[in-house]
């Protein structure tokens, strides 16, 4: 099954005094991957900038802006045209853990960065405290239990707007119960990384279906984010906790990292003699044929400081 | 920290000293075993006797040979003490608990225990006995070093300290007792050359040999070899050090509760009477009864231990 959809993002800052040596980075063109092709990128930011473009370490594709002379909004405008299509089959060889962790010594060197606890996914008492009820067996199947913490962890939490913040670890959507796809994809990562399987971070977007059954599925008009575990066999796999499922074809894979920390979609700094800024997202997922449009003004966790 | 958590780090602790004295224990009985020719016709079955193993022994095998009491100490998969056991239940319990200890502790666990599953009866005739154990004790210093020096000094590294150091106490005052199982000396053995090397065989294998030596010069005498395995508070491996030991950690584990309590009471009972009794006393009053009593008072102090702090309801 393929798939072609046009995104646009669009990020305005307009700020009370003017800014100015405003310094950006931008994360927000498409991965590049077997099953995902960018066809079309295209920033343009108002006013204009200069701009330098590089592959962070993560390989994620990253814009640097800077704009020296001041100014009283900022606009980011990101379009890309993503082709999408089907992961194959996923392969049913079952591994145990007791099987896997005769690798763990060179796993640990190897994927030091996803095993290891990063900024928003602590090891924290409270967090290990609640791993030991989500550990897994030793005869348990690697992918199996990969699956049955994503489960949990949907079934256990709400996905509840507000409650937690942009810069919230795990210890908050542990304390409150619920979060949003940030919480859920942290949470289910540093579950795994406790139990000693690589996870990441990714953030990208949820493309709406093509023939809603329903219901639209959370996470479909704003950005998304969600996470991929390093299975045996079968290598980087997505899952999506918010919806308790593997990622699909409709997961736009935009950036990958330890966390959240490491792929914010906008990220920046700038000078004003002002002290408000108040930002608006616009994102606008369409698939190419132009029917189904869906998301329209939506308030989005993003941030410039 | 959960009772769970912290009953698992305490028995992957023990584990690994069970391990390691069953290994010195075997290590011990080898050594009398060359030293003397034995007057026994089961020059194993002491071993066996020490552990109150001889049952569950004699239901499996049909005579304790050298090489079924090694077997059935180190690799039989239905003792649940086969220092293999051992070896897997400090793994089993490290494994969702990793992330409470270092990285290199659990992967240095995590390899003996790989290690030792490919571990067939052959061991014993290749690299062969003497060099398998030695091999294997270095396993234990190893990740006694790697435990020492990469563990911040919290709560999880108490629980483990109090599991090794009561099996400690219980171990060496074992190994003292394999000498009465080996050999019932003879009046006219008591002090003799075969006597003198034999208590040397169980120091060495404690590795207190060099320790006594320095404090008492090189006559090997019972009632010293007694004082430095039970009563000396400086070697790091005797009875008495290994309870002051685990009342300190018992005592930082307690301050760190919502409220204080005091440490459970067998722990200062038998601190006191380890310092009060000196090695005479104990042999005059029978060194084989004062060995169990310490055994009991462990036993004791565990039930304490455990309704305090690793009980789960």
């Amino acid at each position: 099954m393929t798939m072609r959809l046009r995104i646009c993002h669009t990020t305005r800052f307009t700020y009370d005094e003017p800014a100015y040596q405003s310094h950006n980075q931008i994360r927000m063109r498409p991965l590049e991957s077997a099953d995902q092709s960018c066809v079309e990128f295209a920033l343009e930011i108002t006013p204009a900038g200069e701009t330098l473009e590089f592959q962070d370490y993560y390989g994620n594709h990253v814009a640097a802006v800077s704009i020296h002379d001041p100014h009283d909004s900022l606009t980011i405008m990101a379009r890309s045209l993503v082709e999408r299509v089907s992961e194959p089959a996923p392969s049913t060889d079952a591994m145990s853990f007791e099987q896997f962790l005769r690798d763990d010594r060179q796993r640990i060197l190897s994927q030091y960065d996803f095993l290891s606890a990063s900024p928003y996914a602590p090891f924290s008492d409270r967090m290990r405290k609640f791993f030991w009820i989500a550990r897994p067996r030793t005869d348990e199947d690697v992918a199996g239990y990969v699956q049955r913490v994503v489960a949990f962890v949907r079934d256990q939490f709400y996905y509840r707007p507000g409650v937690t913040k942009v810069h919230s670890t795990v210890d908050e959507i542990l304390t409150t119960g619920a979060g949003v796809c940030q919480d859920f994809a942290h949470l289910t990562i540093a579950i795994l990384r406790l139990a000693g399987v690589p996870a990441r971070y990714v953030s990208g977007y949820l493309a709406p279906r093509r023939h809603p059954s329903g219901k639209t599925p959370v996470g479909s008009q704003a950005s998304h984010a969600w996470l991929e575990a390093q299975l045996p066999y079968q290598g980087w796999i997505g899952f999506d906790p918010t919806n308790g499922c593997r990622a699909d074809f409709r997961h736009i894979r935009v950036a990958v990292g330890r966390d959240y920390s490491d792929v914010p979609p906008l990220r920046g700094v700038y000078r004003s003699f002002g002290r408000l800024q108040t930002m608006s997202v616009d994102l606008k997922l369409e698939s190419e044929a132009g029917e189904n449009p869906a998301g329209d003004g939506l308030s989005q966790r993003q941030e410039q400081q | 920290m959960l009772r769970r958590v912290a009953n698992n780090l305490f028995w992957a602790a023990r584990n690994l000293e069970r391990a390691e004295w069953r290994a010195r224990l075997v290590d011990v009985n080898y050594h009398l075993l060359i030293e003397t020719s034995p007057r026994d016709s089961a020059p194993w079955e002491p071993l066996l006797a020490i552990f109150g193993e001889i049952e569950p022994f004699a239901a499996r095998y049909s005579i304790a040979d050298e090489r079924s009491v090694l077997n059935f100490f180190t690799l039989d998969p239905e003792n649940p003490n086969s220092i293999r056991n051992c070896i897997n239940v400090a793994r089993e319990n490290l494994r969702a608990l990793r992330h409470h200890v270092s990285s290199e502790f659990w992967l240095d666990v995590n390899t003996l225990y790989l290690t030792a599953q490919s571990w067939t009866p052959a061991v014993f005739d290749s690299p062969g006995v003497y060099a398998f154990f030695s091999e294997l004790n270095d396993w234990f210093y190893r990740i006694r070093g790697i435990r020492h020096s990469t563990l911040s000094r919290d709560l999880a590294y108490d629980f483990m300290r109090i599991g090794i150091m009561l099996e400690r106490a219980e171990d060496v005052s074992r190994m003292l007792d394999v000498k009465y199982h080996f050999l019932m000396p003879r009046l006219e053995d008591v002090g003799s050359a075969a006597d003198m090397m034999q208590w040397a065989a169980v120091l060495r294998s404690a590795s207190a040999l060099e320790a006594y030596r320095m404090r008492f010069g090189n006559s090997i005498r019972l009632e010293n070899v007694v004082d430095i395995l039970l009563f000396d508070s400086a070697f790091p491996r005797s009875a008495r050090y290994s309870i002051d030991a685990m009342a300190e950690s018992l005592r930082r584990i307690a301050s760190k509760g919502d409220a204080p309590r005091p440490i459970p009471q067998g722990v200062e009972e038998l601190q006191k009477e380890l310092i009060i009794e000196n090695a005479p006393k104990a042999i005059a009053g029978g060194l084989h009864e004062f060995i169990l009593h310490i055994q009991e008072s462990c036993d004791a102090i565990f039930a304490q231990i455990y309704d305090e702090y690793l009980k789960t309801e």
